[in-house]
C-alpha cells in the first residue's frame, strides 16, 4: 500500500498533489474538529471517517475513478472546516485495482480476471517476525490470491486497539506488495466481540477507516455466522452500518452454512460452508452472485470440517471451481497448524492446486457453470471452453453435446498426478469420450 | 440536471416524476432506476413507466439525514437525474415497515411490538365497486385486523373492470403493458390501509385462473416482468409484504424450481426486503405441502394448514416466524374449508398463538354478499370480536410470550378440552393467576398468589385459558 501524503488542514492552500488510482489519499487533520471527509467526483461521492494512528488523526481514502476528486472536511454539525482537491492519475503499472463483482464472477477493477484460490491463515500477522517472513515466502511460492484472516487477535477479550490495527494494517501491506488480497474477519463468532456487543460500531469505525482505503482489503463479517447464535436482524444492521461506513466499497461477505440469507443485497457474494446438501440448489444461480466456497481444511485435527485427505480436498476443490464458485483452501495439522498461524504448508494438496491454478489461469475471463448438464459438473464459456470434473467417479466412457459447427481439442486431465492427455484429433457434435476409469480425472475441451 | 432538496420522513415515500418516451412500448423499451445514496451505501431502484409519457421512481428510505440520488436510463432525457433528500423523523402512526425479530417475532422497524393478525379480502379492489370498498376500510379500521392478504390477478371467474395487464379479452391480455389505471387505484388502496395501520400482504400469483386470462402460466420471462414492474411500484409502501403465490403446488403449470427462482428474484429486485413469502395448497386433513422454510430467500413461513396445535413444530423448525394464514374460514358454505364455526376459528387462533404463532382470518357466509373473504365488505361471523380479545390478551403480555414462559408468564389454552383443574410448576416467587374465558371474553383474577407446585381449579367448561404472571 502506498501512500501520498499531504497535511491537510493545515495546508488549505497547499499545492494539489495527485494519487494514482487505487492508491492511497491521506489527510491529516490531527488537532483539528474534522469528523467526516466528504469526497466527491462527477460520478461518485464518498465518505471517510477519521482514525487515531500514531498519534495522529488521519483519513484516508482511495480513489477509484481517474480525474478531479474535490473534498469538504467537515465538523460533527457539519460545519465546513476546510475544502480542497486532488487529481486522480493512473494506475501504477501492474495495478488491476480491487477485486470487483462482475455477474458471477470475481474480476479486477481494471477487468483483468480473478480466477480466485484463497487460503485461510487467520493469525498469521500476530506472530513473530520470523514466523510472519516465513509465512509471507510460503504464500510468495503458493497458488493462492487471497489470505483469509482475523482483524481480532486469538482468543481476544476486547476490541483491537490502535497498536492491534497497526498489525493488522501492516501485514494487509505486506500482502499488497505481493499482490495479494486481504479477506479480513471483522468479527468473533462467540462471546463479547460479536456484532451487537457494546463497542461493536466503534471496533467497525476504527477497522474500516483505518483500512477502507487499501485496494486488497475485502470484507468477512464473522465465520460460521449461522453457528454465532445471533439473530438476524444483526447480521442485517451489521451489513448496513459496514456499507455506510465503507468508502472503499471493498467486497463484503458472511461466511456461514447455506441457509444463511446471501441473498441479502449488501452481499456482495456468498462465502458458504459447504455442504452437500445443496447440490440439488446451484449456489451460484440461487443468489445469482459469486460463491466462495469453504470445503473443508486439510489435515489431522478432529474439528468439523477438518481431516480431509489431501485427495479429498484437491477433488472437493476442483468440484466447487466446476460447479462455478470459488473453492477456499484451508490446511491444519496437529503439528502444523497453517490455517491458524501460517508458516509452512505441510499438506500435499497446495502443489496440485498450484497445478489448477495453471489450469483455470488458461481459461477465458467469462465462465459460469451450465445450467443444464446433469451428468457432471462443467464450467464452460459456451462454444469456447469446457472444464468438467469427474471426482470420485470413474467413467469408462462419457458423453457430451459440443457444438456441430466448430472443432475443438480434448484433454484428458489427472487433477492428483497433474498430468494432462490431449487426445488424437478433433471434435464436434455429440462426443464419446474413452477415459482412464479412475477417479480425480478432469476433462478439458478447447476451440481450436 | 438537478433538483432541489426533497423533505421525505424515514420510511416514508419519495417519487421522482419524470417526463420521457412514449412512442414504441415504453414498458419494454425504457429503462430506468435510479441509485440513491446515504453516507457509502448505495440503494438501487427501479423505476417504472406510469402511462401518456409519465415515468416514476419511488424510493422509501430507512435512514434520517441526507440522501443523494442519480437515476439511470436507456432513454437520454431519464439519464443522470441528480437531486438530495433531507429525510426526517418518522410523522405520528408510522413505525416503519414490519421486520422479523430474533427469528420467531415481528417488529416494526422502529422497535415497536406487531404482532400479525391477518385477514383475508382476495380481490376487495377488483370489482370497481368505490362503495363496497370503502365499507370494506370501515370494517376493518373496526376490526382487530392488521393485515390482509389480497390478489393482484384476476381469477377466470371475475370480471373486472381493470386488470394488472392491458386487454378486456380473456386469453389476449398484453403482458408487455400495463393498466397504470388498475396499479394507481391499488395503489391508493394500499395507502388507505397503511393509514389503518394495515399491512398489505400482496400475493403475487395463484392457481385460480385455469388458463382463462392466461395469467397463471405465464413464461419466465413474462413473471419476472411482470414482478419488476410490481416491485418498482408496489416494493416503497411500508405496509407492504409479498406473497408470491396462494396456494403455488395447486398451479401446475410451475415446478418447485420455479417458485424457488422467483422468490430468488424477487429478493434481488426488492431494495426494502419486504417480508417474502410463499402459501401452500392443502386438501383439508388429507395434505397440505408446506413450502420448504429452510430457503433463505424467505422471511417467514406463510403456512395453510387446519392443524393450529403444529405452530410450536412448524416454530422449532425453522428460525423464521409462523403465520398460519389459512386455516379453514368462518361461514357455511359447501366447502370444508369454509364453514368453521366462529368458535371453532376462534380455537385456532389461540391454539397458532399458544405456539407461538401467527394466524389469518377468513370469512365466507353463503347469505351475505359478497363474501368477505373474496371481496370485502362487512364481517357478520362471531370470530372477530374474540380475536380482538385474544389480541388485546397478547398485548398486555410481554413481546415474546413464549420465551418468557421461563421467566414469569404463562399463557396456556385449554381449546375444547373441559379440565377441571391445571397443575403448574411455578417456582418460589408468587405468582397472580387469571383464569380467561376465550369465548365469553372475561379475564378472572383468583385470590391470592400462587407459588411452587399449585393446582389451578377450573371452571366447567371449555374454551379457557389460565394466564401467569409473576409478581413484581
Amino acid at each position: 500500500m502506498s501512500r501520498e501524503q499531504t497535511p491537510v488542514a493545515a495546508s488549505a492552500t497547499g499545492e494539489a498533489v495527485g494519487v494514482a488510482r487505487w492508491g492511497v489519499l491521506e489527510l491529516d487533520v490531527t488537532g483539528t474538529a474534522a469528523a467526516a471527509v466528504t469526497f466527491h467526483h462527477a460520478d461518485r461521492e464518498a465518505v471517510a471517517g477519521p482514525v487515531d494512528v500514531g498519534g495522529r488523526r488521519l483519513v484516508r481514502f482511495s480513489p477509484d475513478l481517474p480525474g478531479r476528486w474535490s473534498y469538504s472536511v467537515t465538523d460533527a454539525g457539519g460545519a465546513v472546516l476546510d475544502e480542497g482537491s486532488r487529481e486522480c492519475l493512473p494506475a501504477r503499472p501492474g495495478d488491476h485495482g480491487p477485486v470487483r463483482v462482475h455477474g458471477t464472477r470475481f474480476v479486477h477493477a481494471d477487468g483483468t480476471r480473478h480466477h480466485s484460490i484463497g487460503t485461510t491463515a487467520l493469525w498469521w500477522h500476530h506472530q513473530d517476525e520470523v514466523e510472519r517472513a516465513a509465512t509471507l515466502a510460503t504464500l510468495v511460492a503458493s497458488p493462492f490470491d487471497t489470505v483469509r484472516m482475523s482483524v481480532l487477535p486469538e482468543g481476544a477479550t476486547s476490541w483491537t486497539d490502535e497498536e492491534g490495527l497497526a498489525v493488522v494494517e501492516a501485514a494487509v501491506a505486506e500482502l499488497a506488495q505481493l499482490g495479494l488480497q486481504a479477506e479480513l474477519v471483522l468479527f468473533a463468532t462467540e462471546g463479547a466481540l460479536r456484532p451487537g456487543q457494546p463497542g461493536w460500531q466503534q471496533h467497525l469505525q476504527q477497522v474500516v477507516g483505518r483500512l477502507a482505503a487499501a485496494s486488497n482489503v475485502t470484507w468477512c463479517l464473522a465465520l460460521d455466522a449461522d453457528r454465532s447464535g445471533l439473530p438476524a436482524q444483526v447480521w442485517d444492521e451489521t451489513l448496513r452500518v459496514l456499507a455506510e461506513l465503507d468508502h472503499g466499497r471493498r467486497l463484503r461477505t458472511v461466511h456461514a452454512g447455506p441457509g444463511f440469507d446471501f441473498g441479502h443485497r449488501l452481499i456482495t457474494h456468498s462465502s458458504v460452508r459447504d455442504d452437500m446438501r445443496w447440490e440439488a440448489q446451484d449456489l451460484v444461480r440461487a443468489f445469482a452472485k459469486p460463491a466462495v466456497l469453504d470445503v473443508g481444511s486439510e489435515g489431522d485435527v478432529p474439528v468439523p470440517g477438518g481431516g480431509l485427505t489431501a485427495q479429498e480436498m484437491v477433488s472437493l476443490m476442483w468440484w466447487g471451481v466446476c460447479r462455478g464458485a470459488y473453492s477456499w483452501h484451508a490446511e491444519e495439522f496437529v503439528d502444523g497448524p497453517w490455517s491458524r498461524y501460517g508458516g509452512k504448508l505441510d499438506g500435499d494438496a497446495a502443489p496440485r492446486l498450484a497445478f489448477l491454478r495453471q489450469v483455470l489461469a488458461a481459461a477465458p475471463a467469462e465462465l459460469a457453470r451450465n445450467p443444464v448438464e446433469r451428468h457432471t459438473f462443467t464450467l464452460e464459456a459456451p462454444g469456447e471452453y469446457y472444464l468438467q470434473y469427474h471426482g470420485l467417479h470413474r467413467y469408462s466412457t462419457h458423453r457430451f453435446s459440443l457444438p456441430e459447427d466448430v472443432r475443438f481439442g480434448v484433454e484428458v486431465v489427472d487433477t492428483w498426478e497433474m498430468t494432462v492427455d490431449r487426445l488424437a484429433g478433433t471434435f464436434s457434435g455429440d462426443i464419446v469420450l474413452d477415459l482412464p476409469r479412475k477417479p480425480y480425472v478432469a476433462v478439458r475441451i478447447t476451440r481450436c | 440536471m438537478s433538483t432541489p432538496t426533497a423533505q421525505v420522513e424515514r420510511w416514508g415515500l419519495h417519487e421522482i416524476q419524470l417526463d420521457g418516451p412514449s412512442e414504441g412500448n415504453p414498458f419494454t423499451d425504457v429503462e430506468l432506476g435510479a441509485t440513491f445514496c446515504f453516507r457509502n451505501r448505495e440503494v438501487a431502484v427501479a423505476g417504472f413507466y406510469d402511462g401518456d409519457g409519465r415515468y416514476r421512481i419511488r424510493f422509501s428510505p430507512d435512514q434520517e439525514g441526507r440522501w443523494s440520488y442519480r437515476t439511470w436510463s436507456s432513454a437520454p432525457e431519464l439519464d443522470g437525474v441528480r437531486g438530495e433528500l433531507a429525510v426526517g423523523p418518522p410523522g405520528e402512526g408510522n413505525h416503519g415497515p414490519v421486520h422479523v425479530w430474533d427469528g420467531s417475532l415481528f417488529r416494526y422497524a422502529d422497535g415497536t411490538r406487531h404482532e400479525s393478525f391477518g385477514t383475508t379480502c382476495y380481490h376487495w379492489t377488483h370489482r370497481g365497486d368505490e362503495e363496497l370498498e370503502e365499507q370494506t376500510l370501515q370494517t376493518l379500521a373496526g376490526s382487530p385486523f392488521n393485515k390482509v392478504r389480497m390478489c393482484l390477478l384476476p381469477t377466470a371467474s371475475m370480471q373486472p373492470p381493470r386488470l394488472a395487464f392491458v386487454g378486456d379479452t380473456p386469453g389476449e391480455l398484453d403482458k408487455t403493458r400495463f393498466d397504470p389505471e388498475f396499479f394507481a387505484h391499488l395503489e391508493r388502496r394500499v395507502l388507505d390501509l397503511q393509514r389503518l395501520g394495515i399491512e398489505a400482504d400482496l400475493i403475487l400469483f395463484h392457481p385460480y385462473d385455469k388458463g382463462h386470462w392466461g395469467v397463471d402460466d405465464m413464461t419466465p420471462e413474462e413473471d419476472r416482468f411482470y414482478l419488476r414492474y410490481v416491485v418498482a411500484r408496489l416494493a416503497a409502501f411500508r405496509n407492504v409484504w409479498w406473497s408470491m403465490s396462494n396456494e403455488f403446488d395447486f398451479n401446475k403449470a410451475k415446478t418447485m424450481a420455479d417458485w424457488d427462482a422467483l422468490l430468488q428474484h424477487l429478493q434481488r429486485i426488492d431494495p426494502y426486503r419486504r417480508l417474502a413469502s410463499i402459501h401452500n395448497g392443502t386438501a383439508m386433513y388429507v395434505y397440505a405441502s408446506i413450502y420448504d422454510f429452510d430457503k433463505p430467500w424467505t422471511t417467514h413461513q406463510s403456512i395453510q394448514h387446519w392443524d393450529a396445535r403444529l405452530t410450536s413444530t412448524w416454530r422449532q423448525a425453522h428460525p423464521r416466524p409462523v403465520v398460519v394464514d389459512e386455516i379453514g374460514y368462518e361461514g357455511d358454505i359447501e366447502r370444508r374449508w369454509g364453514n368453521l364455526s366462529g368458535r371453532d376459528l376462534t380455537r385456532r387462533f389461540w391454539y397458532t398463538m399458544a405456539g407461538g404463532g401467527f394466524m389469518g382470518h377468513g370469512e365466507c357466509f353463503v347469505d351475505t354478499k359478497p363474501q368477505w373473504v373474496s371481496s370485502g365488505g362487512r364481517l357478520v361471523g362471531e370470530s372477530p370480536a374474540r380475536i380482538a380479545f385474544l389480541r388485546s390478551i397478547i398485548a398486555e403480555g410481554p413481546a415474546d410470550w413464549i420465551a418468557a414462559r421461563d421467566d414469569g408468564y404463562r399463557l396456556d389454552y385449554f381449546g375444547e378440552r373441559r379440565f377441571a383443574y391445571h397443575d403448574l410448576e411455578l417456582g418460589d416467587d408468587p405468582h397472580e393467576v387469571d383464569v380467561i374465558d376465550t369465548w365469553e371474553m372475561t379475564v378472572t383474577p383468583l385470590e391470592g398468589t400462587f407459588r411452587g407446585r399449585c393446582r389451578i381449579p377450573l371452571p366447567d367448561r371449555s374454551d379457557l385459558a389460565v394466564r401467569v404472571r409473576r409478581v413484581s
